[in-house]
Formats: structure tokens, sequence, C-alpha cells
């Protein structure tokens, strides 16, 4: 079997095979609504809305200005993997009000370029299989107990032992969770979870860097695969559910009551921190919620941490964050096996760079230039292409 | 520039890794010459014997402790105190540094020093295993050094407030945010690190960044061979221990990723 580059798609054949949702998938990396591509592409709005929903095909200059609009080879526009209508696999983004729309879509449309380079790669390696207990949780009822049920139901499940738990990242993949760092160009959007294919997938913020908090975003994210498969995400009652999962989960109740301090005595809160692997504020949390600490106290020591500086960076203590490995293992041991970046990026239809960043091991940084939004490429505040050329 | 190199240059050039050798060497020249097994000294003798001289050798050298002064010119009165006890030779040898340069900087009661921003603590290890120093496995302090948090990219807000939470705290926030405390320590602890293979005599000096290599890997982020010869070359001949990418201290295994059977037989060679 030989593995070498496709072949290269010529514009001609990318007009005639041309996928309006593979635009609009472009389009949404790229950071841009269809008004700014219409503009830069010198097209009407109602011309690139008829492209992305097939009802008009795109002559073939259209299309070579589309790819040196958009920064993509004209093969990115054939026909992708079916996929299911929106809303059926919509991601849990949390704080909805401060993200814009704009910044979801191309959050969301990372997840899908996250699925597609898992599909390439899984026609060549296995990944372990997705494992995770599904509990539809009433995402109108603020009293119910299901949240810690489900945590407790996920512990169990994968027969996570008692005390604090370990490597929170591994022990996902393992259970056959996709974890992937965002690039760092969508920072502004928290961590993310979403499922497609019955793969799910919690997509990283990078910039965190904060093994602490990190882990607390992972489990919170479990905790949507969990409960939320088929809800409405990003309301206040799920964001509180997660969080309620992801205490329980890090934190049981059954283990946790009897360490709490009552008062903020930070020398006991430090030692547990150490120990269970949250941070000094997610104790707190816990302690109020489980009702070790009184609202007043909580109040205080909350206040105390924040004159601190605490609440941006507690003290001294941070391990290095947990690292996804299901992608960049596969794409180490094909390579072994002489199947390069290349050949997998061209197969999963992603830009080699991009390609990258999903597989990547560690959160990338681009060099200030490359993230410093370009005000010819007519894009909202914030809101920054994750192709390296496009509007170039 | 890394944070070995950093702390390297500013410790060297202060005068404080001499002293650090000097310390060591004093203390196990003096654990040595007590050793006795016949009278039933063993391993953890040696190694408690030493740490305890290594801990008074450093306050000689660098003035703290009981062998503080208050100002610089006192330090010359106090010299014969400096000198008691300490073998032939041993004083004359001991680097001159300035009284106040480096301070006391104890952790949860564990002797530390500090100069400028670097704070290091001791700890003893069996000769030949400084790579494989379990630190989880050690006291709280000594895994929370380990734990500390390497110099990354600027740090992000954390949990924000949440909104149902928000009454909470709006009136006095602003206040209190105003009224605080800005003096936020930002030192880093290092670990000198020390052992003796007793039959032979022969021991190890490490001066480095201690790592919480939970579920093994190795002990250190960086550390630094006090035995061997002047830092001065450090960058140009031998290097040290290079750190690893940021997150490359991951120790737990990869997820379970296999190659499939086809690319295994299209593939293998």
């Amino acid at each position: 079997m030989e593995h070498s580059r496709p072949a290269e798609v010529r514009v001609s054949d990318a007009s005639r095979l041309f996928d309006g949702r593979r635009l609009t998938l472009a389009r949404q990396l790229a950071g841009l609504r269809k008004n700014a591509l219409a503009a830069q592409i010198d097209k009407s709005p109602t011309a690139v809305a008829a492209y992305e929903s097939n009802s008009k095909r795109p002559a073939p200059a259209t299309v070579a200005q589309l790819c040196l609009t958009l920064g993509v080879d004209p093969s990115f526009f054939l026909p992708g993997a079916q996929r299911p209508e929106a809303g059926s696999s919509v991601p849990h983004f949390r704080s909805l009000r401060s993200t814009s729309q704009l910044v979801r879509d191309q959050a969301f449309a990372y997840g899908l370029v996250a699925t597609d380079v898992g599909a390439a790669l899984e026609r060549h390696v296995e990944f372990p299989n997705p494992d995770i207990p599904r509990l539809s949780v009433d995402v109108e009822d603020e009293q119910t107990d299901l949240p810690e049920q489900a945590a407790r139901l996920l512990r169990k499940h994968w027969d996570i032992p008692i005390g604090p738990i370990g490597h929170l990242v591994r022990m996902a993949e393992n259970r056959g969770v996709l974890v992937v760092y965002s690039p760092s160009q969508t920072a502004a959007v928290d961590a993310y979870s979403f499922e497609t294919d019955n793969r799910p997938t919690v997509v990283l913020n990078p910039t965190k860097n904060d093994y602490f908090r990190q882990r607390f975003d992972v489990a919170h994210e479990l905790g949507h695969l969990v409960m939320h498969v088929d809800s409405e995400p990003g309301d206040r009652i799920t964001e509180n559910q997660a969080n309620r999962f992801a205490a329980e989960f890090l934190m049981p109740a059954d283990e946790m009551r009897d360490l709490l301090p009552s008062k903020a005595d930070w020398r006991t809160l430090g030692a547990l921190k150490a120990d269970w692997n949250v941070s000094l504020q997610a104790l707190l949390y816990r302690s109020r919620q489980l009702g070790a600490m009184s609202d007043v106290t909580y109040r205080n020591a909350v206040l105390y941490l924040s004159s601190k500086g605490w609440r941006r960076r507690e003290p001294g203590v941070m391990p290095v964050t947990e690292q996804p490995s299901l992608f960049p293992k596969a794409v180490e041991i094909l390579g072994k096996v002489g199947i390069g970046e290349e050949v997998l990026a061209g197969e999963a239809r992603v830009p080699l760079d991009l390609f990258r960043v999903v597989t990547s091991r560690f959160p990338t940084w681009d060099s200030p230039q490359s993230t410093e939004p370009n005000p010819e490429e007519n894009l909202p505040s914030g809101v920054i292409s994750l192709f390296r050329s496009a509007g170039k | 520039m890394s944070e070995q190199q950093d702390a390297l240059e500013d410790l060297e050039e202060a005068g404080v890794l001499a002293a650090m050798s000097w310390a060591a060497e004093s203390a196990y020249a003096r654990t040595m010459r007590d050793y006795d097994p016949d009278a039933g000294h063993d391993q953890g003798w040696v190694g408690y014997t030493a740490h305890g001289f290594l801990r008074d050798r450093q306050d000689r050298v660098f003035s703290c402790g009981k062998y503080s002064v208050s100002s610089p010119a006192d330090a010359l009165s106090g010299l014969d105190t400096v000198a008691a006890g300490l073998l032939p030779g041993e004083f004359e040898r001991m680097p001159r540094l300035l009284p106040g340069a480096v301070r006391r900087a104890n952790l949860n009661g564990s002797p530390g020093w500090r100069f400028g921003d670097w704070r290091w603590l001791q700890a003893a290890f069996p000769f030949g295993e400084s790579n494989a120093i379990p630190w989880p496995q050690k006291s709280p302090t000594k895994r929370r050094v380990a734990a500390q948090r390497l110099p990354g990219p600027t740090d992000q807000p954390m949990l924000p407030v949440e909104e149902d939470e928000a009454h909470l705290f709006q009136d006095v926030m602003a206040a209190t945010l105003l009224a605080a405390d800005e003096s936020a320590d930002d030192l880093t602890t290092l670990v000198l690190a020390h052992a003796v293979q007793k039959e032979l005599g022969v021991r190890e000096l490490f001066l480095g960044r201690s790592r919480l290599n939970k579920g093994g890997g190795t002990a250190w982020h960086w550390k630094h061979d006090l035995l061997k010869p002047p830092f001065g070359d450090y960058g140009r001949g031998a290097k040290p221990i290079a750190p690893k990418p940021p997150g490359g201290f991951d120790a737990v295994p990869d997820a379970a990723v296999r190659l499939r059977r086809h690319v295994l037989e299209g593939d293998g060679k």
C-alpha cells in the first residue's frame, strides 16, 4: 500500500464538485461572516449564501478567489463527510453571552476539523472505544441531585478508586474521549465539548496554562458529555449542573466532607489542594456547597483570595498541565511506518498548519505577527483566521 | 535565557554556588570522620548527620541563624564562632560572602535560604539515584516545591465570579482589591540535593529545580552538578541537562493507540 500526497485538485474540478458546506467550514475557520467574505471575493452576500447552500456553484475563477482569500487548496471544497445537521451535535460553550456567534462558529468549525482529522487517523490506527455512560438529566430541574449521581456513576463505570483522580485527560482518552487543544487564536472560547460520529470530544483552551483549572474544565466537559448530550447547551442551569458534576467527580462528597475546613484554613486547604489536584477556589466552592463552610466564611475567604491575587494565580504550586496524547501518538506511530503528516493532513483535507495544531500535544503559540489581526481582513475584533495564509 | 541559566548565573556571580560546595564538603568531611559502623552508625545516621551539618555550614557561610550578625562590620568580630568546630583548613577555605546577601527563608519549617528571587531547601537522597528521587513520597513541603509552576505564558484569569454569586462581592470587592497586598513573593524554590556513598566516601551534590514525578520519570526539570568543575563553562562546553519543552514532563503513558492490521501488513517493515 503506497501512501503519497493526494493528486492535486484543479480549480475546475473543485468548481464542478463544489460542496457548499465545505465553504461554510472554511469561512468559519477564517472567522468571517458571509458579507465579509463576499466583500473580499467581490461577490454579493446572496451569492456566497447560495454557494454555501449548494443552490449555486461558483465558477472556477471564483473558486480560485475563494482559495486565495481563505488560504485553502481547491481540494478543500470537494464534498466532505456527511454530518448530521447542526443541532444534534452543538458544542457546549460556556458563557454564551460573552462569546459572539462568530467566535462560537469558528470554534465549532475547528471541532469539526478535529473530527475530520480523527476520521483520517482512525483509518490507520485504533483508538480506545468510547465508553461514556449516558444519563439524561432534566435541564429544567435545579434541585435534582442527578449531577452528583452522574459523577458517582462515571467514577463507578470507569472503575476509579476512592480518592483523588490521577491524570484526568489520559483517563478520558483511554475511555475513547478525544481531547485536543484549540488554537491560540480562539483563546476567547473556554473549553468546550461535543460529540460527532459517536466520538465524544473535549477541546481545551490553550492559554490557561493552569493545571488545576484545566482539570476542572475537563471534568466539567465530561459532565456535559454524560448528562447533556441531547440538551441545548450553554444555559445557566446546564452549566451549573456540569460544575456540580465536576465538583463531585473530583471531590466526592463522601470523601471530602470530613476533610474540608469550616474556616479558611489556608494550610489545610493547601494540603488538600496538593492531594486532590484541585484549586483552592474549587475547594472553597466545595466547602460551601457541602455546608462545611458558611456563606459568610466563604465570602470572606474568596475576598481574601482575590486580594492576594490568588484568583488569577494561586500561590506557588502549579504542575504542568495534562497533555492530550491520542492524536499525537497516532501521528507518531504512523510516521514510523512511513505515513507522514502531509499525507494524513491530505487525507483529512485539512491544511497542514491546522493539522499540526489539532494533533499537537502542547498548546500552539503563534508568533505575535501571525496572531495580530490584519485590518484589511475586515475581521471583527477578537476573531482571527485559523488559516495561516488567509487573506494574503 | 532559561531558568537554569538565570539561576546559575545569579548564584555563581554572588559566590553562592561556591559557598554551597564548601558547605557540603565541610559537612560530609565531618560526617565521614565521625562515622563509625562499629558504634552502630548506619546509612540513616550518615544522612541525618550530614543533613544537619550541611544546614549548619550553610548558616555559617551565609551568616544566618546563630551565625547571623547585625551588620557587615560586626561580621569580623564573630569569626571565631564561625570557625569553631570546623576541621583544620576549612575555615580558611570558606568563601567570604557579605552578611545579609543570603538570608534564611524557611518554607513550612523546612530550612531554606534565599538569594534574590532564588530560594533553596536541602534534600538528602540515596547515592546514585538523584534522577529517581520520589518527590511525591516526600514531605508536603518537598512535594509542593516539586509541583511549582514553571515560568510560562502570561496567566489567564481563573474562575470568574459566578453570576449568581456576584452580588455577594460587588460592594466590597473594589475596596479590597485596592488594599491588596502587592508584595506577593515571586520566589522560585530550588533544591540542594546531597548524597554520599559511605563505603567509598564519594559524594554527589546537585542544585536544581525538582519535578513532581508522579508515576515515575525524572526527578528534575533541570539540575546542576556542583561537584563538576566551575560553572563558568555553562553554555559553551559541557551542556547542563536540557530542559524539556513545556509540558514534556508528563510521565503518564500515552493512551492506547494501535496500528490497524492493514497498515501493519501494508507498511510493516
